[in-house]
């Protein structure tokens, strides 16, 4: 099955139609409101120029809002996690994979901690996918082969493309429990984890399941403190409302999981893909499937210690994502198995790292009116003040400031003011990635491995 | 003023508001205060009796000496653990009084056999029973511990827990606040309120005499793609837009997920699992996987449910109710739930807020 299979072709063109027109309305509109109030008489680039200002303050204040009501649904509302307090139950077979690529300093940390979860003798299977490791991982996996051939497999994969979405998917096939969990190698998942991420499946609905993952090198350099504080405010504070507000929380690769049938269903593991698991999110979504977001599930994770490995990271994250941006943005407006709600959050959702480059070209186009001698300082004032919202100070600091209260870590609070210069650089990576993206003439396709750097391989 | 002082001054001021919230973070990161990575439970596991579990380890470390010298000596103890602990050991067989207890007013009260607690006692402490505890009437209880098992008289009230490791037998109109648990069954008696009870079979009310006719026998199979919103059939569930009524007896092989409101006719039999906004089973059906809904679930009397039920608002079960079995337990969880008499659940009850047996 391809990815495709979940795109209904005759919504996806009902949806070109919507699209389509509702651009025409927007831009046309806007043109003649232009022409006719703000800009009468300028010439025709003039007032191109002005719409696409106009519409990048639109698109700003969308955003603007958008966090503003995450960050006070989590003040306000009580969090929503129903299937937390499953203690008991007929617990299913599960079968965790364990992607490893050149994973022999961590491989052994996590496999001992799968030993010792609480989870029924016989329903639980680990499954290491060793692809084409060169250390001694294969040596580490084979050894607790050996030593618990009830618990544990390894799956020497030799061949095939390389990158985590395509070992998944071919590990997959050797999988038979309907329950698939996935936890990257350098993670350490607590006793009780195991049955927290199975909970939410005895929900006919739920698809997907993701956990939240914790800095654990949180204090080696200022770039982990600052993306230790970042992760607060996504987990703690977007995913959560998403999951209060019954929106689109987000698959997150690791430390979660799938219903193998429901993801048989919307055409497996897409290997085209260079972020399976929002892509994964996004095709569940259209199946009619829905993604569990569990903040109490949680498991450490370590975060890029340098400038140049976070970069990398959010320029990845940021083309796999708009790739799914371009792939499903038209046939998630008109499903006929998705909500209006979900509809409205998963297109924002999709949109999240164009921004970045939309609020560049912002900034672009109103210096280029200010030089062609449309001198509205109102303008260039309205689009300053919420670009400094969106990505500066207000809504985005008060959704990490939020984060920090409910997490009761309230001191790390003070280094707030330097999360600019991280959404900086977060902004200025993800415009330049998304640039080489739409330059590059070939499809992206992900035939490799992307691994953050472990602390023990850097020193 | 010269315009170029004021310029100045007016720079500085801007520098000076702009550099102002960089300090405590720039003091923060030269000395930093708060670098631990936010705290994760390395065990992370749900247990309707961790309170107890804790307070067994709890006394096994600081008062296993006194509880056998109680039971040796025959003789009623007081003092201090290395710990500074106070505490009361009783031989066995010792009733608490009401006198007794206000004269006593220790944290630890221990028990090295069976004790019985006379009605009207008020134990505003920790209470360990190394043997099984009879509890009169009326009888209040912060939380207690005992090593086999427990009976009580109607009117009891628990602020935090009570754990038995043998049956646990409540009478009428208790009021349950914390955590119930047992290693055996728990009986809980009509007008009791409660928010968490755990336990091999725990029996709501009393069980009717006359076991309800198993309509869903008859059952038969209805097809799915002929009603009004049905949208998809496929990874072994069917997805239906808008609100959904079964007949009668109707019978499905695999999961149903209805966005709307879903209303199951008596004797209906379902061989997976049901999701809806609302849910409504008239009465007699038989569901073999869960039962999950946004809102309310009303189960009607007689219905048996293989898998847990999770309601995210009100949850009313009607009489002879079954949920899980012997081999597969179950966890019923609820915002608030209203249970009528003979219910069995083979598991837990998680209530938010009030749970009431009528």
């Amino acid at each position: 099955m391809s990815s495709s299979s979940v795109i209904d072709p005759t919504a996806s063109r009902r949806a070109r139609v919507v699209a389509a027109l509702g651009a025409l309305v927007f831009f046309g509109g806007g043109y003649l409101l232009a022409c006719r109030w703000i800009l009468p008489g300028h010439p025709h680039h003039i007032r191109i120029q002005l719409l696409f200002l106009l519409s990048v303050i639109v698109l700003v204040c969308v955003y603007l809002v958008r966090h503003y009501l995450f960050t006070f649904n989590r003040l306000f509302v009580r969090p929503r996690t129903p299937y937390l307090d499953v203690d008991e139950a007929d617990w299913p077979e599960v079968t965790v994979l364990v992607p490893a690529h050149d994973e022999e300093t961590v491989l052994p940390r996590i496999l001992d901690a799968l030993l010792r979860v609480d989870y029924p003798d016989g329903r639980l299977h680990v499954l290491i996918v060793d692809d084409r490791s060169t250390d001694a991982t294969e040596e580490i996996a084979d050894r607790y082969v050996a030593r618990h051939p009830h618990l544990v497999r390894v799956f020497h994969r030799r061949e095939g493309l390389a990158g985590k979405s395509a070992a998944l998917r071919d590990a997959l096939e050797r999988v038979d429990t309907d329950i698939v969990l996935v936890f990257d190698a350098d993670y350490v998942p607590a006793r009780g984890l195991i049955k927290q991420l199975v909970s939410p499946f005895f929900d006919p609905e739920v698809g997907a399941v993701m956990g939240r993952v914790v800095p654990v090198n949180t204090g080696s350099t200022l770039l982990t403190r600052l993306l230790d504080l970042e992760r607060s405010g996504g987990y703690q504070v977007d995913q959560q409302a998403r999951m209060n507000l019954g929106l689109v929380p987000q698959y997150g690769g690791t430390v979660g999981g799938v219903r193998r049938r429901a993801l048989d269903a919307v055409g497996g593991w897409n290997v085209d893909s260079l972020a399976e698991d929002t892509d994964a999110t996004f095709r569940l979504l259209l199946g009619g499937w829905k993604t569990v977001y569990q903040n109490r599930s949680e498991c450490y994770e370590e975060v890029p210690e340098r400038w140049p490995d976070r970069m990398r990271q959010v320029v990845r994250w940021a083309r796999g994502h708009n790739q799914c941006l371009f792939r499903y943005a038209l046939p998630l407006l008109t499903s006929r198995r998705v909500g209006w709600r979900e509809k409205i959050d998963g297109e924002l959702l999709l949109g999240v790292y164009l921004m970045s480059p939309i609020l560049v070209l912002g900034w672009a186009a109103a210096l280029s009116l200010w030089y062609l001698g449309i001198n509205r300082p109102d303008l260039i004032l309205i689009l300053a003040v919420a670009s400094y919202s969106v990505i500066g100070n207000f809504a985005t600091f008060f959704e990490v400031a939020a984060a920090t209260h409910l997490d009761r870590t309230r001191q790390r609070i003070r280094l707030l003011p330097f999360l600019f210069f991280g959404f900086l650089v977060t902004v200025l990576s993800v415009t330049a990635g998304a640039f080489v993206q739409l330059a590059a003439a070939s499809p992206a396709r992900r035939d490799f491995w992307h691994r953050t750097a472990r602390q023990g391989e850097r020193r | 003023m010269s315009p170029f002082v004021a310029t100045l001054l007016f720079a500085s001021i801007v520098a000076g508001l702009l550099v102002l919230p960089f300090l405590p973070a720039l003091r923060e990161v030269r000395r930093a205060r708060d670098v631990q990575p936010l705290a994760v439970s390395a065990d992370g596991r749900v247990f309707a009796d961790y309170f107890a579990q804790r307070f067994r380890a709890f006394v096994e470390e600081q008062f296993a000496g006194p509880l056998t010298e109680a039971r040796r000596s025959r003789q009623i103890l007081h003092g201090r653990s290395d710990a500074q602990n106070t505490f009361v050991a009783l031989p066995p067989g010792t009733p608490l009084a009401a006198k007794w207890t206000s004269a006593h007013p220790t944290p630890v009260v221990l028990s090295g056999g069976d004790l019985p607690i006379d009605s009207g006692v008020h134990l505003d402490r920790e209470v360990y029973v190394d043997g099984p505890v009879s509890l009169g009437q009326g009888v209040h209880l912060r939380a207690l511990l005992a090593e086999g098992s427990a009976d009580a008289g109607d009117g009891l009230v628990v602020q935090r827990w009570l754990h038995a490791a043998g049956n646990l037998q409540i009478g009428r109109g208790a009021r349950l606040y914390g955590r119930i648990s047992s290693d055996g069954e728990i009986h809980l008696g009509t007008g009791s309120c409660f928010l968490r009870l755990a336990g091999r079979r725990v029996v709501l009310g009393t069980i009717g005499e006359t076991p309800a006719p198993f309509l869903h026998e008859s059952a038969v199979p209805v097809d799915p793609s002929s009603w009004p919103g049905f949208v998809g059939d496929e990874g072994g569930r069917v997805l239906v837009h808008g609100d959904l009524e079964l007949p009668a007896a109707a019978a499905i092989d695999r999961d149903l997920v209805v966005r709307g409101r879903l209303r199951l006719g008596p004797g209906c039999r379902i061989d997976g699992s049901l999701k809806a906004r609302s849910i409504e089973i008239v009465g007699q059906g038989r569901i073999e996987g869960a039962l999950v809904a946004r809102e309310d679930i009303v189960v009607g009397a007689g219905t048996r449910v293989r898998g847990p039920v999770i309601a995210e608002g009100d949850l009313v079960l009607g009489a002879d109710t079954e949920i899980g079995d012997r081999d597969r337990r179950a966890t019923v969880r609820a915002r608030r739930a209203r249970i009528a008499g003979g219910v069995v659940v083979h598991g837990s009850l998680w209530i938010e807020e009030k749970g009431e047996i009528r």
